[in-house]
């Protein structure tokens, strides 16, 4: 009943994040009968992200260079170097507008469930950057989880060797947080990393 | 509809498409169950499946069979308490994974519940090393494994119990296991006896690598490879708490071979 390209399409848009089988259907038949105004410009969007984009090979952002426009920019400060998970993470701290430093994007934290090891992250990436100079302080900026925080303690320690200063955003209550809702380890942690107030 | 409530212990999750994520519990009544849950939008609800929560779960589903839906309540969190600790977090991770790896669904093990919560409360002591040791002894027992440590397989006595028959799970005494012993399993006093600490590191050591010599022969070749990667983790973390090094430590896993051989306790690696 459905051409078999057609059918093709929207099983491949169903498999997108965000979508699925219904939403594929919609989206292929959008497309589909919006050739010239949608279908074209995605084709040739998506050619071009296939031909250009490619991890930087400084610190594993996306790109359409080799160096990305982070690593490249002169404005940002060499010294600080932020380590995230994922770039989702670098593009939610750039979001936040307040971090100058440079970027390390891991690839992954540490998953014992999930098998995943100390071989499966981009370390090699992160120790180039150390040996290259220039970093001061390395702020480790992984997700408050168990296996964001194992990662963490292990980046830490291979970072021991370097003369760099280590630290980890502050863990405890989040803006607009209701202490009341709050569950016990994140009112001990934020009990810890208090800061006096005079 | 079936529905059910019993107080349990996140072991992890996945996720599940783009909304959902299945998690996996350690109930006390009905053993380890796995369910679907929608992705928690509110951050106050974020952190619900973290490892290591004591919850009160909710399970429903129309038949018995299938993978059902969870809510959770935390009753008490203990991940903001190990942040502080690798080897903490480790050992909380290594205790989730053997828990999800060898036990089936739906069977009822409250021996093992009760021992992961001794576990998780002992996380916030110091004595929390030989804790984890009981609890892997314990899941041993609970997989049908279990050492025999009340007697001598040889003379029967119950006293001076050194060693563990690396074939029969069963002490030896330190007469008996002469001129053996060099085949033998180091038995810890600790493992005879709750109440008491580990000597030294070695001790903790010997206790390690004795549960290894059994989960090695009993689990799965690929649960016990993850198990071993996860627990060799720990170790290592372990022994650097125990001599307090800061050298950098490359990160291929450590064997218990290496820790055996005794190489790692020199060992510097290189980047």
């Amino acid at each position: 009943m459905i051409a078999k390209e057609i059918d093709r399409l929207m099983k491949l848009l169903a498999q997108l994040p965000g979508l699925g089988p219904r939403s594929g259907k919609r989206a292929a038949l959008h497309l589909i009968k919006r050739k010239t105004t949608h279908l074209e410009p995605l084709i040739e969007a998506l050619q071009t992200a296939l031909k250009t984009v490619q991890p930087c090979t400084l610190c594993g952002n996306l790109d359409t260079q080799p160096v990305c426009i982070l690593c490249s920019n002169p404005k940002r400060d060499p010294s600080l170097l932020c380590i995230i998970e994922d770039v989702e993470d670098l593009w939610a701290m750039e979001r936040s507008g307040s971090f100058r430093g440079r970027y390390l994007v891991l690839g992954g934290v540490l998953s014992a469930l999930d098998g995943v090891g100390p071989q499966d992250l981009n370390m090699g990436l992160l120790m180039q950057c150390l040996e290259r100079g220039g970093v001061e302080e390395v702020i480790i900026a992984l997700s408050a989880t168990l296996e964001g925080q194992t990662t963490a303690h292990y980046v830490s320690d291979a970072l021991r060797t370097f003369p760099v200063k280590v630290t980890r955003l502050a863990h405890g209550l989040p803006m607009g947080g209701d202490l009341d809702y709050l569950d016990g380890g994140t009112i001990l942690a934020a009990l810890e990393a208090r800061q006096p107030l005079i | 509809m079936i529905e059910w409530q019993d107080e349990a212990i996140v072991l992890g999750y996945k996720s599940f498409g783009e909304n959902k994520r299945i998690i996996f519990l350690l109930t006390n009544q009905y053993g380890r169950v796995n369910g679907l849950m929608r992705e928690p939008k509110s951050s106050k609800l974020q952190g619900l499946a973290q490892m290591g929560n004591r919850v009160i779960a909710t399970w429903k589903g129309r038949l018995e069979e299938h993978l059902g839906y969870l809510s959770l309540e935390v009753v008490e969190s203990f991940t903001g308490r190990l942040m502080g600790s690798a080897a903490k977090l480790l050992a909380l991770s290594s205790a989730s994974l053997l828990t999800h790896s060898v036990f089936p669904e739906r069977h009822p093990y409250p021996a093992v519940y009760e021992a992961f919560l001794l576990f998780l409360e002992s996380l916030k002591g110091e004595k929390w090393p030989e804790t984890y040791i009981h609890f892997e002894h314990k899941v041993l027992d609970e997989m049908g494994f279990g050492l025999k440590l009340d007697a001598c397989c040889v003379s029967g006595e119950t006293e001076n119990l050194f060693y563990v028959s690396p074939k029969t799970g069963r002490a030896v005494s330190e007469k008996a296991a002469s001129p053996y012993e060099e085949r033998l399993l180091r038995l810890p006093a600790f493992l005879l006896d709750e109440s008491l600490q580990a000597k030294d590191f070695e001790d903790l050591k010997n206790g390690f690598i004795l549960m290894d010599h059994f989960f090695k022969h009993q689990m799965t070749a690929s649960s016990y490879k993850k198990f071993t990667e996860a627990r060799g983790q720990l170790l290592r973390a372990l022994i650097k708490l125990e001599k307090g090094r800061n050298d950098f430590i490359k990160g291929t896993l450590l064997s218990l071979e290496e820790v055996k051989r005794g190489e790692v306790t020199e060992y510097t690696v290189e980047v």
